[in-house]
């Protein structure tokens, strides 16, 4: 990779280097051999930590954790920027946001002439299918793949026809068919955003009095520490919303989070109706499946809700790959950093063909296939209407948009993000190392117009 | 009016929708056949605004009279999505007489269906399965483990009529889902207006594993007239519109 065309979810020049060995090495040893199919399957607004395979005892997901049984986890995974369109933008281009110009949501639209993955694979030999939530601003998603259903703004909906429509997609193939790419987008847990609607004022008692013993337990991160920046406060703890939310009792947030664990059960039966299907068609050995999601959701970590930020609720997210057969399984991964931009060229490497343009993201096949490889040491997210985040094995650090003022938390002894070091003199160090990554990612950014407008991130 | 804040959050919202319907008449007696339709509903709150919503589809319910300890029911259920396209499921279960109304076999007939790109709708699917010592067997697919009993979503409609103690079970929803840890209690009573005339309900509550907490309410009768699952509702209305599933 050049370093005009870098792989800057984070890495170095010298791996750099590195990884576009990688991806040559990624590729099938035979060339002769079929081709497999790719399965996609994401959900919307899912934090890492939701899952019961993940160690949450509060939430029953027994068809994710049957994936996870079957595949290769990836603990240390975040959304490329923790907001719906430009996360998902990044799956389907392998593009910083910054560059695809989709930097918000239904704002500014992708670069026309970017293609995405429905495109690329359908150009390579594939029949390239979608079922459910797309997203990606400016693209319409008929053109690029053959559309089984556009799903409903309500998982609750929704899904079930999601899932239905791929069930009898998969019912209805023939094994001389062309290898499909199927990428399912279902809405849940997203419903949850309704659910706060519904519920912002603080409740009198809660309209259910049976459920009071199956809250869970107020969690440790459910404070803050006070020196967040002003240009955080401003965007996430101001407003009606917050201020209702502000008056919430503690038993209300442990509502809102045992309600969030119930819209992830909605979708994890919808997801066993696939993998149900799947093993029906016969196609689950020559199948990989990429199950992730766009973002997470705040679940009362912080007293916060929403996305958009960078607290771990909100930006990590599951990241499984799964192939019976061809690669591990039940593989717990928490050694290396992966990004949602790494989705383009990771399909494209099991795929066995080349990833687009300027990938940004990297292919996981060679940690998959435990293939020697020199990993990135650090990974960059952004989103908008907040900063950039640097995540290295040790620290996270967060430059904010507009005053520039930073965040710093110490990964390995602060999981919970409760003790910003960033204003501390003993960490200025870690801080500026960061500030150094940091601006040398950027510095091989090739940002779209829209990136420009909104990606001034130097105060 | 009962308070709205120790309320579901939409039921004054929906309960609005029933002042200009018909409360049913008299119910038939336990074991007997009946035919009911509900609207179904989208629901859901603008930040900070007010309740807002729709009619997405429509259910419809033929139970057939009890012969040898099990009945059979009918269900007809369409959803329309953007595109616009829309999800029918023609279905005939067998359920047994047990007062939960737990399943014995099915079959059922799905059509993804779109108006406006006849390409995209897929031909009318068959499947079916049945259910027996804790095992649901499907053709085609895998068979699941449930425990019993397992109780089909759609027949809940029924059991509540006649249910006068909590129940449990596992929830077998739109023929799907394996839903296990469900529980049905009563929940309280409620008045609303139904073409002038104010009307009591009796909740029901059902909580468990993937569903948000679902809220029945009855009619003395024993009619279920309104059904709060999260961002979905069924409304009791005899004259709901229906789409079924066309070969």
């Amino acid at each position: 990779m050049s370093h005009a065309s870098p792989a800057p979810a984070g890495i170095t020049r010298r791996q750099a280097l590195s990884a576009g060995a990688a991806l040559c090495a990624g590729a099938p040893a035979s060339a002769a051999r079929r081709k497999p199919n790719l399965l996609f399957i994401h959900t919307d607004q899912h934090f890492a930590g939701a899952i019961a395979a993940h160690g949450c005892a509060d939430v029953h997901t027994p068809n994710i954790d049957r994936l996870i049984a079957r595949g290769v986890t990836f603990h240390e995974s975040y959304s490329a920027n923790p907001v719906c369109c430009p996360a998902r933008t990044a799956w389907y281009t392998g593009r910083c946001t910054s560059e695809s110009g989709v930097v918000q949501n239904d704002r500014f639209p992708i670069e026309p002439a970017m293609p995405d993955l429905g495109q690329w694979f359908g150009a390579r030999g594939y029949d390239a299918l979608y079922a459910g939530k797309w997203h990606v601003t400016g693209r319409d998603f008929t053109p690029s793949f053959r559309v089984l259903s556009h799903g409903h703004g309500l998982g609750e909906h929704g899904d079930a026809t999601v899932a239905r429509a791929a069930r009898e997609y998969l019912r209805s193939r023939r094994r001389t068919d062309k290898p499909f790419f199927l990428s399912l987008g279902f809405l849940q847990p997203h419903d949850i955003c309704y659910w706060v609607f519904a519920h912002t004022e603080p409740l009198a008692a809660l309209p259910y009095p049976d459920l009071a013993r199956e809250l869970p337990p107020l969690w440790p991160n459910h404070g803050f520490d006070a020196r967040e920046p002003e240009t955080f406060r401003k965007n996430w703890r101001m407003g009606r919303i917050r201020q209702n939310m502000e008056r919430w009792e503690e038993w209300q947030w442990r509502y809102y989070r045992w309600s969030y664990y119930r819209h992830v059960e909605m979708v994890d039966a919808h997801i066993g109706t696939v993998l149900d299907a799947l093993a029906e068609s016969g196609h689950d050995r020559d199948t990989a499946i990429i199950f992730t999601a766009d973002h997470g959701d705040g679940m009362g970590a912080h007293q916060l809700w929403q996305k958009m930020y960078f607290y771990e609720e909100a930006a990590r997210v599951p990241f499984v790959v799964s192939w019976p057969g061809e690669l591990e399984a039940g593989k717990q991964d928490r050694a290396h950093l992966v990004s949602g931009l790494d989705v383009a060229p990771t399909l494209c490497d099991l795929a066995g063909i080349e990833a687009p343009p300027d990938c940004r993201g990297r292919s996981l096949a060679p940690l998959l296939r435990r293939k020697p490889v020199e990993w990135r040491d650090y990974l960059v997210s952004e989103a908008a209407t907040t900063g950039r985040m640097v995540r290295t094995a040790g620290h996270k650090f967060i430059k904010y948009q507009g005053d520039g003022t930073e965040q710093l938390f110490d990964m390995r002894a602060d999981r919970g993000e409760m003790h910003n070091l960033a204003a501390e003199g003993s960490s200025a160090g870690v801080a500026a190392d960061h500030r150094k990554l940091l601006k040398e990612w950027e510095a091989h950014l090739s940002p779209s117009p829209a990136g420009r407008l909104t990606g001034t991130w130097d105060g | 009016m009962d308070d709205p804040l120790s309320m579901p959050p939409a039921f004054a919202y929906m309960a609005r929708r029933l002042a200009s319907l018909p409360a049913p008449e008299a119910s038939p007696g336990l074991g007997a056949a009946w035919e009911a339709r509900y609207e179904v509903h989208s629901v859901h709150r603008e930040p900070l605004g007010a309740w807002t919503g729709g009619v997405c589809g429509g259910l419809r319910l033929r139970r057939g009279a009890t012969a040898a300890g099990r009945f059979g029911l009918d269900v007809g259920l369409w959803l329309g999505f953007p595109g616009p396209q829309s999800d029918r499921i023609s279905a005939q279960l067998t359920c047994k007489d047990d007062g939960a109304g737990s399943l014995l076999r099915w079959r059922r007939h799905s059509q993804l269906a779109s108006r406006s790109a006849p390409s995209l709708n897929v031909p009318v699917r068959d499947d079916g399965g049945g259910y027996s010592s804790g095992r649901l067997v499907r053709k085609p697919g895998p068979p699941l483990a449930a425990p019993p009993p397992l109780v089909p979503g759609w027949a809940l409609f029924d059991t509540l009529r006649r249910l006068n103690s909590p129940l449990s079970f596992t929830m077998l929803e739109e023929l799907d889902a394996v839903r296990p840890g469900q529980t049905l209690r009563p929940y309280r009573d409620a008045e609303v207006t139904m073409r002038g005339r104010a009307v009591r309900l009796r909740g029901w509550l059902q909580t468990g594993p993937g569903i948000l907490p679902t809220t029945w309410w009855l009619h003395e009768s024993g009619v279920p007239l309104l059904v709060l699952a999260g961002l979905r509702a069924y409304v009791y209305n005899p004259s709901a519109a229906m789409q079924e599933v066309t070969p």
